[in-house]
């Protein structure tokens, strides 16, 4: 993150941004994509973490066997 | 004696994968939160601000605020940009629509199994606070729905219509998520800063 500081000399009051445009005229515009997938990532993680675990404690017992 | 060989490879193999996407996943959450909290404390150490006229434009990735439900215990700070990068770090703000504490319909996204999970419990009247260097507005939730993605117009100006969150819908699902869940919420106080005399650049997020 960065960060830069900008000295003002204006006593105005904040003026309300500019931004808003008509969202109706953006026809060729969806809603933003906001699907995430930290969930999934921690339980592939946990599975591969746990599986692993699991095929070397079971190849080692065959080789104790 | 062979297959003993491949279980060892195999559990060592997904051992370190699954190594990596922990740490991957420990990787994420330690940015969201470096993000979060490098924010608020701009937030926090500017309470009053007058912006140079003409304000300088909002780039992506910008500081915009910080929007809290208190029922739900739901607080995030809001950046500017509606893109993945972006809502990694927090809630953005979807560009084109109002900014505050100007007038108009404010647009803010942020990932369902994340920060807007708790929007599932949401119902109308609650109140909804958006805190910005220019002082803190206060919403009231008026409606929810769930739309299909393409039904931008949910952003569009209407009275009554001051905050509109968004979310992708089911909250739970694998996968895309094909709909989004959208609260509406109507202006119902603000307090603005009337004294200050520096403006600064907000911290930013991504490149």
């Amino acid at each position: 993150m960065e960060e830069e500081v900008i000295v003002a000399q204006d006593d105005a009051l904040i003026p309300s941004p500019a931004l808003d445009t008509d969202t109706e005229n953006s026809a060729d515009r969806v809603l933003p994509h906001t699907g995430g997938y930290s969930d999934l990532e921690l339980v592939i993680g946990l599975f591969m973490l746990g599986g692993g675990i699991a095929a070397l404690f079971a190849s080692r017992r065959k080789s104790l066997a | 004696m062979r297959k003993a060989g491949l279980s060892i490879w195999l559990g060592s193999a997904l051992i370190v994968g699954g190594a990596v996407v922990l740490a991957w996943y420990s990787w994420t959450l330690y940015q969201r939160a470096a993000a979060q909290r490098l924010a608020k404390e701009w937030l926090n150490r500017t309470p009053e601000i007058y912006r140079p006229t003409p304000a300088p434009p909002v780039r992506r990735g910008d500081v915009i605020g910080e929007l809290e439900i208190p029922r739900l215990q739901l607080s995030v700070m809001v950046f500017e940009g509606d893109d993945a990068e972006i809502l990694g770090h927090g809630a953005g703000h979807i560009p084109g629509t109002a900014l505050p504490p100007g007038g108009g319909n404010i647009g803010i996204a942020a990932h369902r199994d994340t920060y807007f999970r708790p929007l599932r419990s949401i119902h109308a009247n609650d109140v909804i606070a958006l805190k910005t260097p220019a002082g803190t507005s206060q919403y009231a939730v008026t409606e929810t729905e769930i739309v299909r993605p393409s039904a931008i117009d949910v952003l569009s100006r209407a009275p009554g219509r001051d905050l509109t969150l968004v979310t992708c819908y089911p909250f739970y699902f694998v996968g895309n998520a094909p709909e989004r869940f959208i609260v509406h919420a109507r202006k119902i106080g603000d307090t603005i800063a009337t004294r200050g005399v520096m403006s600064t650049r907000s911290p930013r997020v991504g490149p």
